[in-house]
C-alpha cells in the first residue's frame, strides 16, 4: 500500500516547474485605487505592493489569494467622478467588462476585486450532452442568504439546494460530503504517521491558501502538509469516478461546478496535479458572492424557495463535515473519528470546546488512548509565521496543527458576502459560526466515519482509507514555489501577532 | 432645550441661531485631514445606514442603486480629507432654501427630502461644498418625477433632492456612522453645548487646540 510517509512512491512535495507560473486572481483597479493601504493591513503575506497614496499592485507570486484585501477593500467608483449620468453609466460597464462581471449587477464596485468566472460557467450551461454537478461548501448555507437581505447567519441547505436546480443543475452534491471523506483519508494519515514516526507535526491540507503559503514561505516543511486533496477536489473526483459509475455516464460527459467562500479555490482546481485519469477534479469554481449574482440575473425568489435535499449519496454529510466551515472545524471532526478509530471506543463528549474559539492560535491536549496528543488550531496565516518557524527549527512537538488562512474560518472567506460596515464582520462571523455548529448539533449523524454513504462509499469503491484507489484519486503533491522566508532578504511582516505562548 | 429650539424655528425667519446668546450650539463632524488616508469607509458607512429604510442590508450584494453618501473624501494635493455639513448655525442652506425644506432640529441642520424642490440654491450657498442634490430612491429603484421627461426619448427624469450630513439623526444612536467606520479616527463628532457663550466654542469644540 503506497502511503503518504512513502516517500519512494508518493512525493510529497516537488520543485514547481516553468509552467506553474501564476496566473493573478486578485487585482486593483489603478482608475479606482486611492492608495489608503488597508489591504496591504490584512495581508498576510506583504503582497500589496505601492506608496501610500497611489494605486498599489498585487505582486501575484507572493499573493496566497486569501482574497481578505478584496473584503477591507472601501473604495468604491463613485458616479460624482463623472461627469454625468450616462457617463458614469457608460465607465461602468466599462469597468464590469473589464472585470468578466454580469452586466446586470447593480452592487458598487471596489478597488480590489478577483477573478470572476460566472460567466464562462453560464456559457459551459447551455452546452448540450452534459451531466451538470455542482457542489456547495459549508459555509454557503449560512452565508448566501446575507446577500439577500437577511440576518447574518441565516442556514439555508434547502434553499440553496433549490436555488442550484433552478439554475440548471443535474446534480446537487455537498462538498460537506467530501469532508467527512478528507477526515477519514486525513485521520488515518495522522495515525499512520504518530504511529509509523511521522515527519510530525502534520498539518491539514484543506485550505488552498495555507497550501500555497506553505509552498512560498516554508516549502521545507511541505512533507508535514497532509497529502489529502481539499475536500472540494476529493468530492470533484469522486464526482468524476463513483458518482459517474452511479450516473452510467462518462466523465467527459461531466461538467463539475463547486460554489466556495474562497477566492484561492479556483487556482487549486486550476492546478495541473489536480485531476484523475485525464479528467479535471473540478471545472469551475464559482464563490458565493458569484452564486447570489446569479440567482438574482435569473430572477429566482431565493427567500421564498422551498427547501429541498441534495443528491444521494454524494450529498449526504455528517455534522463533522458542516464543520469543516470554521476554524477548528477540520480538527474538531478529525478528532471525533481519529478518537474512536484508535480507541475503539465512544468519544465521550461530541462538543470540543477547546478548539472552538476565536484567537489566532489555540492550543489543546487531549488524550486518546495512551497518546497524549498534542493538537494546534492557527486562524490567519499571519498567526501561522512563528509556528512554522519553531517547526523548522525542531522545537514544535506538536502532533496535529489545523491553519486556516482567513481568520475566522472558511465563513470569513474571501469570496463571503462583503459588508459595508466593518464593525458588523465580529457578528457577522460569530452568528455564520453559531448556525454551523448549530446545524452540526441538529444532525442525525455527526461523525465523518459513522456517515452511512460514506460506509457505502468504501465498501463499494475506495476499499479502505489511505488505500490504492484512494492514493490515486485523493491524495496529491505540493510544488516548492520559492526559496522560503528564511532564504529570502525581504522583512516579511508577521502583523505584530507573536506574542501567543505556544507552551 | 426644547425653548431654544421653537424660537430658532421660527416660520418668519430661518435664520437659524440669530440670538446667539441663547442658541442651540450645532454639533458636527471635524476631520483630521492630516491623517485621512482616502479609503472612504466613512462614505460607505454613511450610505449604509442610510440606506437600510430603503430595503439594503448589511453586505453590498443588497446595493442595486448607486452609493450616495452624505459626507464626501476629496482630494487636495496628496491630501485626502473627508467633507461634510458643518450644520452652521446660520445656515445659509436654509436661508436660500425657498419652500423651508431645512429646518434645524437640536442643532442639526435637516432637509426635508419630500419638501424639497431640487433647485440647488442650498449647493450654491453652502460654503462647505457639502450638499449634493441627488436622485431620490426607493426600495432599490430610482423615483421618477412626474411630469417632466427627456425630450429627446420623452423618458421620465428621476426626481432629486437635496442631500447632506444630518448626523445619521433618524437611523443610529450615539456616533454618527462615519466617525465609528473611520480605521484611523480621523473623524470626530464636535458636539455642541446648550447656552455656551461664542467665545467657548473653540474649547467645546476643539478640546485639543
Amino acid at each position: 500500500m503506497s502511503t503518504t510517509t512513502d516517500k519512494s512512491s508518493s512525493p510529497p512535495c516537488m520543485e514547481a516547474t516553468d509552467s506553474d507560473c501564476t496566473v493573478p486572481v486578485i487585482h486593483i483597479d489603478p482608475t479606482l485605487c486611492t492608495g489608503c493601504r488597508r489591504c496591504a493591513g490584512v495581508c498576510p503575506v506583504d503582497a500589496i505592493e505601492g506608496l501610500p497614496g497611489e494605486p498599489q499592485t498585487v505582486n501575484a507570486d507572493r499573493c496566497v489569494f486569501c482574497g481578505q484585501c478584496v473584503q477591507i477593500c472601501s473604495v468604491y467608483a463613485s458616479d460624482w467622478a463623472d461627469a454625468s449620468p450616462q457617463e458614469a453609466a457608460i465607465r461602468r460597464q466599462a469597468r464590469m467588462r473589464e472585470r468578466d462581471m454580469p452586466a446586470d449587477i447593480g452592487e458598487p464596485l471596489f478597488a480590489a476585486y478577483y477573478s470572476y468566472s460566472l460567466n464562462k460557467v453560464t456559457d459551459m450551461m447551455t452546452k448540450p450532452g452534459q451531466l451538470r454537478i455542482v457542489q456547495c461548501a459549508p459555509s454557503i448555507r449560512v452565508s448566501l442568504a446575507e446577500e439577500f437581505g437577511m440576518p447574518f447567519g441565516t442556514l439555508t441547505p434547502g434553499k440553496m439546494a433549490a436555488a442550484l436546480r433552478r439554475l440548471g443543475f443535474d446534480r446537487v452534491y455537498d462538498t460537506n460530503f467530501g469532508a467527512d471523506v478528507t477526515i477519514m483519508e486525513e485521520g488515518t494519515e495522522l495515525i499512520r504517521r504518530v504511529t509509523e514516526g511521522g515527519p510530525l507535526p502534520m498539518f491539514t491540507s484543506c485550505c488552498p491558501a495555507w497550501v500555497r503559503f506553505a509552498e512560498i514561505e516554508y516549502p521545507d516543511l511541505l512533507d508535514h502538509l497532509s497529502s489529502c486533496k481539499s475536500p472540494m477536489q476529493i468530492l470533484g473526483a469522486l464526482v468524476k469516478t463513483y458518482g459517474a459509475q452511479l450516473d452510467e455516464v462518462k466523465p467527459a460527459n461531466i461538467y463539475s461546478v463547486a460554489i466556495m467562500p474562497c477566492t484561492c479555490k479556483q487556482f487549486e482546481c486550476d492546478r495541473p496535479e489536480m485531476e484523475s485519469d485525464g479528467y479535471r477534479d473540478v471545472d469551475e469554481v464559482l464563490t458565493t458572492r458569484e452564486l447570489a449574482y446569479w440567482i438574482k440575473q435569473r430572477g429566482i425568489d431565493f427567500m421564498n424557495l422551498p427547501d429541498e435535499e441534495f443528491d444521494s449519496p454524494l450529498g449526504k454529510y455528517s455534522g463533522a463535515g458542516t464543520i469543516f466551515g470554521v476554524t477548528g472545524g477540520v480538527m474538531e471532526a478529525a478528532i471525533r473519528t481519529g478518537y474512536e478509530l484508535l480507541t475503539n471506543e465512544k468519544l465521550p463528549k461530541l462538543q470540543l470546546d477547546f478548539v472552538r474559539g476565536e484567537e489566532g492560535i489555540r492550543v489543546a491536549e487531549v488524550q486518546v488512548g495512551e497518546l497524549q496528543l498534542k493538537v494546534a488550531v492557527v486562524a490567519g496565516l499571519q498567526h501561522a509565521y512563528q509556528l512554522l518557524d519553531r517547526v523548522q527549527a525542531g522545537e514544535c512537538d506538536y502532533h496535529f496543527i489545523e491553519v486556516m488562512g482567513c481568520p475566522a474560518g472558511c465563513i470569513s472567506g474571501g469570496g463571503q458576502p462583503k459588508l459595508m460596515l466593518e464593525k458588523q464582520k465580529i457578528e457577522a462571523y460569530r452568528a455564520r459560526k453559531s448556525s454551523i455548529y448549530g446545524h452540526d448539533a441538529a444532525s442525525q449523524v455527526r461523525k465523518s466515519h459513522e456517515n452511512p454513504f460514506i460506509i457505502k462509499l468504501y465498501d463499494e469503491f475506495l476499499g479502505e482509507p489511505l488505500g490504492h484507489v484512494s492514493h490515486h484519486l485523493l491524495h496529491t503533491t505540493f510544488h516548492k514555489r520559492g526559496p522560503g522566508r528564511q532564504s529570502r532578504n525581504s522583512d516579511v511582516s508577521t502583523n505584530g501577532n507573536n506574542d501567543y505562548s505556544l507552551h | 432645550m426644547s425653548g431654544a429650539r421653537n424660537m430658532l424655528y421660527r416660520p418668519t425667519s430661518r435664520m437659524g441661531a440669530a440670538d446667539r446668546t441663547s442658541a442651540v450650539a450645532s454639533s458636527f463632524v471635524v476631520a483630521d485631514g492630516g491623517q485621512c488616508i482616502g479609503c472612504k469607509a466613512c462614505e460607505l458607512a454613511c450610505f449604509a445606514v442610510h440606506s437600510q429604510a430603503g430595503g439594503i442590508g448589511a453586505s453590498v450584494g443588497t446595493v442595486s442603486v448607486p452609493v450616495v453618501p452624505k459626507v464626501y473624501v476629496v482630494r487636495a494635493g496628496d491630501a485626502y480629507v473627508p467633507v461634510q455639513c458643518r450644520h452652521c448655525e446660520n445656515a445659509p442652506c436654509a436661508h436660500a432654501c425657498p419652500v423651508q425644506a431645512i429646518r434645524q432640529e437640536d442643532g442639526v441642520v435637516m432637509i426635508d427630502e419630500e419638501r424639497c424642490i431640487g433647485c440647488t440654491s442650498c449647493v450654491l450657498a453652502c460654503p462647505f461644498g457639502a450638499i449634493e442634490v441627488t436622485p431620490v430612491y426607493r426600495a432599490g429603484h430610482v423615483v421618477t418625477q412626474s411630469g417632466l421627461t427627456r425630450h429627446a426619448n420623452r423618458a421620465a427624469l428621476p426626481r432629486t433632492a437635496a442631500s447632506k450630513c444630518d448626523l445619521c439623526a433618524e437611523t443610529a444612536d450615539g456616533q454618527p456612522a462615519c466617525v465609528e467606520a473611520c480605521p484611523n479616527q480621523v473623524l470626530r463628532l464636535a458636539k455642541g453645548a446648550v447656552d455656551s457663550p461664542p467665545e467657548r466654542r473653540r474649547e467645546v469644540f476643539f478640546p485639543r487646540l
